[in-house]
């Protein structure tokens, strides 16, 4: 190993790249565009001032409580709460949700407030759509806003008969069977009903900048390295392939030079990506650097892996750049750059999570959303590891081959 | 220097190199001739290690080309046909990465690119990428490439095609350069002026065999009567000029080439002024007349049966 031409090899991949305006607009600037504008297709935004979501509340209830119910949600930035003195029915609530009319509509019944003061239970009926970050957050906050309410009736019975106010120094023995009663069988609860296209009650996710931000970091730093693999055809044609092999450079330092060449590309295009990507749009990547470092490594190593092999495989430039695209679309489309993986039917989620970019943005979406670590990450990173190991492998068969006389 | 015994390369049942010897000494130019398809990039790439031969034996310095790739590599600089440069970086960045792929660096790296910027007339363009050069300037710096770390051997293939006459009369002065400095240089070419002009000796190579070897006056002496005197005529009158040149002195034979008539003879001076006034009294035109003294095209002719810029059309 010739520690001299694999670091002239990387410093030259470094320098053309850099020589390369269009391409550094590829590189930086692009990712950075398409992340805002997917961003603000899917309808979810949280830097600057986005017009506010409606949350559509039946009130047939029209007590005190029912303005605590609220008050979460009124005084979140991203809702406007409009509030109707009459019932809905299911169906109205459906298609209220489905026509974009509300983010989310809740119906609260008579009796509610009677409840919070330990009258008979009352259920209230969310609707929202699954398919909307926005949804999910009103939903969230309706969530959090009646578990308090409801611990506190929980808390408030424990010192206070039903029906009853307590006095100052009303204090009983803390009763166990009550406490129990009164968390696991709330008086209030809220049954939610989702439009059925998308169980996203785990992914964590509250906006889509922490979907889209990785995502196009992971897609363009594919796609540069698919591009790139004209550069290898390009040097096979012209001869300066033919130049290195027979300068000092041993096969094994030119399948060497290649990857880290990409390899290094890709991890800082992807490390000015994410950091671009938390300055604008204010993403956190989670508590765990290492597991984000992983991820970031494990899939540089892989795009630069694929690039040398498309580039080996491909006769013509034009092929490799369309074979390079192409590859591109479909890894990002089916693995979930596009869109989460989360919003398609569950046998495209398996196929997804299967290709290593679905691996990659699972990893990110764990991270970012559900506060992974390296050992939760571990089984999506052996699998980019796996694809990693046999595309190099192929790769490097195939440029040895072509370095070798 | 180079040793090359009975060298074969196929590409399936195509004999591309069909047992090829030859031996170039020390400092010597050597040129491979031959129009293109005739072999001589795939003997330059077996020679250069690019290629594994399929028979036969090449020694370059003693070392054999199969058995010690790299020790060949070591003495050899090769200059491809194309333009084998990263030309969206400059002809400096170029320079640089190839000397440091062949383990220089520092201040030697960098005087050496000085001195070859300077050699191929390249200095003042040193910072400017190299896709913005003329074909010339593009060619230049290609040659100066293989010549970055120094080597005993160059291989050059075809390094003037495709530029201008003045830019290739410049390229034919640097490689002249290298020939004086005691550079040994294997050049190819099927310009057969560029290996009169250029080599010690030249190789004519056809069909993946070498069919002549040897400098060019003892080439040219391998014709023979070499004089050649070209005439139009209609057709009619071939066989009454056959008839005619039957009688005259000196005239060894004619023959017929793409509708014109060639008389050889041993000397063209002394057969011409007969020609001319066979034509006048036969009333025909004398404009269409020439004579061709012995060189490495009618030496290929001879050998071939056909011209060199025929088959390199």
């Amino acid at each position: 190993m010739n520690l001299q031409v694999i670091g002239a090899m990387v410093r030259l991949r470094l320098l053309r790249t850099l020589r390369d305006r269009a391409g550094l607009v590829w590189m930086f600037v692009m990712p950075m565009v398409f992340s805002y504008m997917m961003g603000m297709l899917m309808g979810d935004w949280s830097n600057g001032s986005p017009p506010k979501r409606r949350v559509v509340v039946y009130d047939q209830d029209r007590g005190p409580a029912v303005e605590r119910l609220l008050a979460p949600l009124r005084a979140h930035e991203r809702f406007e709460v409009v509030v109707v003195d009459s019932a809905a029915t299911d169906a109205r609530a459906r298609a209220l949700t489905d026509n974009g009319g509300a983010t989310a509509v809740l119906r609260i019944p008579s009796g509610f407030t009677g409840a919070m003061a330990g009258g008979a239970k009352v259920d209230l009926q969310l609707t929202v759509d699954g398919n909307r970050l926005s949804s999910q957050t009103a939903r969230s906050v309706i969530d959090r806003s009646l578990l308090r309410m409801n611990t506190e009736q929980a808390a408030r019975s424990l010192v206070a008969a039903p029906g009853t106010t307590p006095g100052r120094n009303d204090a009983r023995a803390f009763d166990d069977k009550s406490f129990a009663e009164g968390w696991e069988q709330p008086r209030m609860r809220l049954q939610a009903s989702t439009l059925g296209r998308l169980p996203t009650n785990d992914w964590g996710l509250t906006r889509s900048a922490q979907h889209v931000g990785p995502a196009y970091v992971l897609f363009f730093m594919l796609m540069f390295m698919m591009v790139s693999a004209k550069d290898l055809v390009q040097e096979r044609q012209d001869r300066t392939l033919a130049r290195l092999v027979i300068s000092r450079a041993s096969a094994f330092d030119l399948v060497a030079g290649y990857f880290l060449g990409g390899m290094v590309i890709g991890l800082v295009q992807g490390a000015i990506l994410l950091g671009m990507n938390a300055l604008a749009f204010g993403l956190d990547y989670g508590d765990s650097p290492a597991a984000l470092v992983a991820v970031v490594v494990m899939f540089a190593a892989f795009a630069s892996s694929a690039s040398i092999l498309l580039g080996t495989l491909a006769r013509t430039g034009p092929q490799a750049d369309g074979l390079g695209s192409g590859l591109t679309m479909a890894l990002g489309a089916v693995g979930g750059l596009w869109w989460p993986l989360e919003v398609v039917p569950p046998f495209m989620q398996a196929i997804g999570k299967a290709l290593p970019t679905g691996q990659a943005i699972s990893i990110f979406h764990g991270l970012v959303g559900r506060g992974w670590g390296l050992g939760e990450s571990a089984p999506l990173l052996g699998g980019l590891a796996v694809w990693f190991v046999v595309v190099f492998a192929l790769a490097a068969a195939r440029l040895r081959r072509q370095v070798s006389a | 220097m180079i040793e090359v015994r009975d060298l074969v390369k196929k590409y399936g049942s195509h004999r591309a190199v069909d047992g090829v010897s030859f031996s170039v000494a020390r400092g010597e130019l050597f040129g491979l001739l031959g129009p293109n398809g005739a072999g001589k990039t795939t003997t330059i790439g077996v020679l250069s290690t690019l290629l594994r031969a399929d028979g036969g034996q090449v020694r370059i310095g003693g070392h054999d080309v199969a058995t010690a790739a790299k020790d060949v590599r070591r003495l050899i600089g090769v200059v491809p046909q194309e333009i084998a440069l990263y030309t969206d970086l400059s002809a400096h960045d170029n320079l640089m990465f190839w000397g440091r792929l062949h383990g220089l660096g520092g201040a030697a790296l960098t005087r050496r690119v000085g001195d070859l910027l300077a050699m191929a007339d390249l200095a003042d363009a040193a910072r400017r990428k190299v896709e913005t050069f003329s074909g010339g300037m593009q060619r230049r710096l290609n040659l100066v490439a293989g010549l970055i770390h120094e080597p005993e051997v160059l291989f050059l293939d075809e390094p003037t095609v495709g530029i201008d006459a003045q830019a290739r009369t410049r390229i034919l002065e640097l490689i002249a350069q290298l020939g004086r400095q005691g550079l040994t240089v294997i050049y190819t070419t099927h310009y057969l002026e560029e290996a009169e002009q250029l080599c010690d000796r030249i190789g004519v190579i056809d069909r993946g065999r070498l069919v002549a070897l040897g400098d060019k006056e003892s080439l040219i002496s391998q014709i023979g009567d070499a004089d050649m005197i070209r005439l139009s005529l209609p057709a009619a009158r071939h066989e009454a000029f056959r008839a005619a040149s039957a009688t005259w002195e000196g005239c060894t034979g004619v023959g017929e080439r793409r509708g014109k008539l060639e008389v050889r003879t041993p000397d063209g001076g002394r057969l011409l002024p007969v020609i001319q006034d066979w034509l006048r009294a036969n009333d025909l035109p004398l404009e269409q007349l020439e004579i061709e003294r012995p060189n490495l095209e009618t030496l290929y002719l001879n050998l071939t049966g056909r011209g060199l810029r025929e088959d390199a059309s």
